[in-house]
């Protein structure tokens, strides 16, 4: 579902990836790895088709990076949902408005987007505080938001940009059990991290970025 | 649903970069303030102008020697000409009766006989009543036999043209000035605006939201900023012309034209300007 076949990218003259293979399977939980700058969210960005390989190929679901067109990509990212680590919450609406807004975008309706929003924040233990601004959220409460704006849409996969890079030991653990329950429901996980004791802690196929490559 | 989303979100570009937003606002109101104004203006100078003008006659003076039914000929043969809208047949009889009034005297007392000629007083339709036109129907008028000569106020008609020209010409362009000073300014506001919200560009790209309904608030916001900026420019024309009408000059002609082309201007500066704006900006964000 997710293929990235020798994929080499370079962003202002300097090569990021040096010619990638890998495959992500539906359903499967993966760990993106590798020290800082060795391109993990160039793969992640990939995967959203933010860029583009100058050799090779990414498919995505239907997608091909060497085929899709402009007006196609709003329909990729429908299907995929992606989380930073500085969350990405919009700080001038509440809780439920910025889950709401991935569906308003799509052009839902209000009830069906009540029903969608209530779910997705009663899954990730928000329910209480969808009246709540981003700013009286903690951390984690905050990347909570984030990953319920993710699944919101139903995504095949949940693209996970070291989304427990800015929290603490608890939110951390509180953000890999929800991970761990949404990739339980179905739902595939591509997580970056450089968090050692992560990877030790959750047992899942890990892809490491090297200089440019894979192992 | 897509329509509120766009129209709350345009709504919201209000409140961030609230400081360009009222600068704008402020220049719109300003200058469509003055583009009516001038619009009033030349409404008023206009027909003032047209008033003179439709005083505008040409004297037709008749050969002596000709008798009163060939005059008359002659009266219908004038009717002919196009852009003639009346001939009166003033007789010498006529002509004789107005030196009296004029002058308080007897023609007849003073020189015993009665040298005025008979003459057509000619009116002109509106189209007509200008120096280049006028210059033609009188060489017209002066073809027909019978005819010895016409007279009318060539220069003054002149001047009225040429000082006509000028006025248009200048309101013209303080307009295009004005509208171009207001363009810019809202071209401007909407790439701050662009750059305000770059973090909800960014969300609305990442959750799929297509390109048009992303660009399409910073459109509305646009025309929303031109539309409140004319309407309250419209709002204040039309409280200074009522304080103009009741303590300077109470025949000030105002019609509901202006409103309507302010606030029409107002709209149409405010989407073009933040299209083009966005058109341009949005690459970068």
């Amino acid at each position: 579902m997710i293929e990235f076949y020798n994929v080499q990218t370079k962003i202002d003259k300097n090569i990021i990836l040096k010619n990638i293979t890998f495959r992500i399977l539906k359903g499967e939980f993966v760990f993106l790895t590798g020290s800082s700058g060795a391109g993990k969210s160039t793969v992640l960005r990939h995967i959203y088709m933010d860029i583009f390989p100058e050799q090779g190929m990414v498919i995505v679901e239907n997608f091909s990076s060497a085929k899709i067109k402009e007006k196609e990509i709003p329909l990729l990212r429908r299907k995929l949902g992606v989380v930073f680590q500085d969350f990405k919450l919009l700080s001038d609406r509440n809780v439920f408005d910025n889950v709401a807004f991935s569906l308003r975008v799509t052009g839902a309706k209000n009830k069906e987007i009540k029903r969608k929003v209530m779910r997705v924040l009663a899954e990730v233990n928000l329910g209480q505080k969808r009246n709540f601004y981003p700013r009286e959220l903690s951390g984690g409460e905050q990347q909570r938001v984030a990953i319920a704006r993710a699944i919101v849409n139903n995504p095949f996969i949940i693209l996970a940009d070291e989304p427990t890079g800015n929290l603490d030991a608890d939110n951390t653990f509180e953000i890999m059990e929800i991970l761990e329950k949404i990739n339980r429901q179905g739902t595939a996980v591509l997580m970056a991290t450089h968090s050692q004791e992560i990877l030790n802690k959750y047992p899942h196929r890990i892809i490491t970025v090297d200089n440019g490559q894979v192992d | 649903m897509n329509f509120w989303f766009t129209i709350r979100e345009g709504l919201k570009g209000f409140t961030r970069a609230r400081l360009s937003t009222f600068i704008t606002i402020t220049s719109i109101v300003f200058s469509h303030f003055l583009i009516a104004l001038f619009l009033i203006l030349s409404i008023n100078v206009d027909s003032w102008i047209g008033e003179m003008r439709s005083k505008l006659e040409l004297e037709v003076y008749i050969d002596r020697t000709l008798s009163e039914s060939e005059a008359g000929q002659i009266k219908k043969k004038t009717l002919k000409i196009s852009g003639i809208e009346n001939a009166v047949y003033i007789s010498k009889k006529d002509a004789a009766d107005r030196f009296e009034k004029e002058f308080g005297k007897n023609i007849y007392e003073i020189l015993q006989s009665n040298p005025l000629p008979a003459s057509l007083t000619i009116t002109l339709k509106p189209e007509f009543r200008n120096a280049p036109k006028a210059a033609v129907v009188s060489k017209e008028l002066g073809k027909i036999p019978g005819v010895e000569e016409v007279v009318y106020h060539k220069e003054l008609i002149s001047i009225i043209d040429n000082y006509m020209s000028v006025v248009y010409l200048v309101g013209i362009v303080i307009i295009v000035l004005l509208i171009t000073i207001t363009f810019i300014l809202l071209y401007n506001t909407i790439r701050l605006t662009i750059y305000a919200r770059r973090d909800i560009i960014e969300i609305m790209k990442l959750v799929g939201a297509k390109k048009s309904l992303i660009k399409r608030p910073f459109v509305i916001e646009g025309l929303l900023q031109g539309a409140v900026g004319a309407a309250i420019a419209s709002g204040l024309v039309y409280v200074a012309s009522k304080l103009i009408i009741k303590y300077l000059y109470p025949f000030l002609l105002i019609k509901m034209d202006v409103y309507i082309i302010i606030l029409s201007m107002g709209m149409l500066i405010g989407y073009f300007s933040s299209r083009i704006s966005v058109q341009k900006h949005f690459g970068h964000v």
